[in-house]
């Protein structure tokens, strides 16, 4: 308990004190996880748009496939990236393996589908009336894109925070294809696997605390979207 | 406004199997209010939203001025010209006037300005009050208002006064009026014929996919077509 207790105390200090190597750590994994969630949003919303307003074959499919996807672990979403990247491999060339790069290739790929399930979900609440009055009101198809995203703002919001809470917190990805390099790989999940398995308590409860407070943050913004999302009038 | 005219000719559209709409022809004028009469179910909307560039027929021509093309080939025109207000108008997440800067900015050419739509409309109590939150009868005249900012040579309403209290009803009667006054052409698809009685020129009955020209307004006059019978002379 004691032990506990002076973890606890040491954990404090490292974040209180700006300890340099527990906040480059910290810095690593909000730049890769945001550079992860940043590049995937466009590619997911136009995903998801598609699905929601077009009917074609595999349409269904598609969505089912998305859907399980969701819950894909990280690491074997980091075995299939680690196999196309390694040296070996087919894109081996690229030579990407234990990069910050191959960490947002692998976060970007576990966060995608949740954003495309999420993002169809939001736009499947709103009704066809929506798209049909900012078209036949005079906006370009572009322009009824964007009013639709103002109109599912919230519903956008909430997966985004969604995909973010994911791959901040995921350890398979990062640990394969980042190989916890220090300073330069090693982000939050990884960083507290490998001290606690070195008896370093304190940094790894310091790194925990700051997950902790991004949850409570994080769910703070989703309740308080969720409070801010008027209902849909019913038709 | 300029004189035009539209003659769409040959509109057929199947649902699956079910031939919804059969070879129907139909023109609009400037300054000409059709009534669009029907069962539910007969392919009233359909008509509109396939008149307003919305939907796509299964084959349909269009005559503009002197040339005459495809329904595909004039779509683009179709969606410049005709604007669809549906039964319950979709208004955007805001207040009254984020829906009508809206239509200013994605119709910058607009001769209208905000200050005019709100007289027009009668807009001035309710112009900063969230439009999801508005009764029927007043999300229609905002939908209405956005017509007039708009400026379309054809407005095309499905049902505008279902649902409707009197007062509304009188009211919508009225901007009605005043947008045929200025030469705009009127589609109007209604159970509720008696009431643009003093209004229409030509009345049109889909049934069974057949588009077929009723009466016009000269021979409309004192007739009860709801029951279909000549009323008497006091009533």
């Amino acid at each position: 308990m004691g032990n506990l207790s002076d973890a606890l105390i040491e954990a404090l200090k490292l974040l209180l004190t700006g300890d340099d190597a527990t906040w480059t750590i910290i810095g690593i994994s909000f730049r890769v996880s945001t550079l992860a969630i940043l590049s995937a949003i466009p590619p997911a919303l136009l995903t998801a748009f598609l699905l929601a307003h077009f009917r074609f074959p595999g349409r269904k499919l598609l969505i089912s496939i998305f859907s399980a996807l969701m819950s894909v672990p990280a690491v074997v979403v980091g075995l299939t990236l680690f196999v196309l990247l390694s040296r070996h491999g087919p894109l081996g060339d690229w030579r990407m393996l234990f990069t910050q790069t191959a960490m947002v290739m692998g976060q970007f790929l576990l966060s995608f589908p949740i954003l495309v399930s999420m993002a169809l979900a939001a736009f499947q609440s709103v009704d066809q009336r929506a798209w049909e009055t900012a078209r036949t009101l005079g906006a370009d198809p572009m322009q009824a894109f964007f009013t639709l995203l103002h109109e599912v703002r919230f519903g956008l919001m909430t997966a985004l925070l969604a995909g973010f809470g994911r791959i901040i917190a995921e350890v398979g990805a990062s640990m394969m294809l980042g190989g916890n390099i220090l300073n330069y790989t090693r982000n939050i999940p990884t960083a507290i696997a490998l001290e606690t398995s070195k008896g370093n308590f304190a940094q790894g409860i310091a790194l925990g605390i700051v997950l902790v407070l991004l949850a409570f943050v994080l769910n703070a913004f989703l309740h308080a979207l969720s409070h801010r999302n008027t209902p849909q009038e019913a038709v | 406004m300029s004189r035009f005219r539209y003659a769409f000719q040959g509109i057929t559209h199947r649902y699956r199997t079910r031939t919804v709409i059969s070879e129907a022809r139909i023109t609009v004028r400037d300054g000409q209010f059709t009534l669009l009469v029907g069962d539910n179910g007969a392919g009233k909307t359909t008509l509109l939203k396939i008149m307003a560039g919305l939907q796509r027929p299964l084959k349909a021509e269009v005559l503009i001025g002197e040339v005459q093309r495809d329904w595909r080939q004039w779509r683009k025109r179709l969606m410049e010209d005709f604007m669809y207000l549906h039964q319950q108008p979709y208004l955007f997440d805001g207040s009254v006037e984020r829906n009508l800067r809206y239509t200013l900015r994605v119709n910058p050419q607009s001769c209208h300005t905000l200050e005019q739509a709100i007289e027009w409309a009668d807009l001035g109590s309710i112009i900063d009050q969230p439009a999801k939150n508005l009764s029927g009868g007043e999300k229609q005249r905002v939908a209405i208002a956005r017509a007039f900012l708009r400026d379309p040579k054809v407005i095309l309403l499905d049902e505008p006064t279902a649902n409707l209290d009197q007062a509304s009803k009188r009211r919508m009667l009225e901007l009605l009026e005043k947008l045929k006054g200025g030469g705009m052409g009127i589609v109007i698809a209604s159970h509720d014929p008696d009431l643009f009685l003093s209004l229409q020129d030509e009345r049109l009955q889909l049934r069974r996919g057949r588009l077929t020209n009723l009466q016009p307004r000269e021979k409309i006059e004192g007739v009860d077509w709801i029951n279909h019978r000549r009323r008497s002379p006091g009533g």
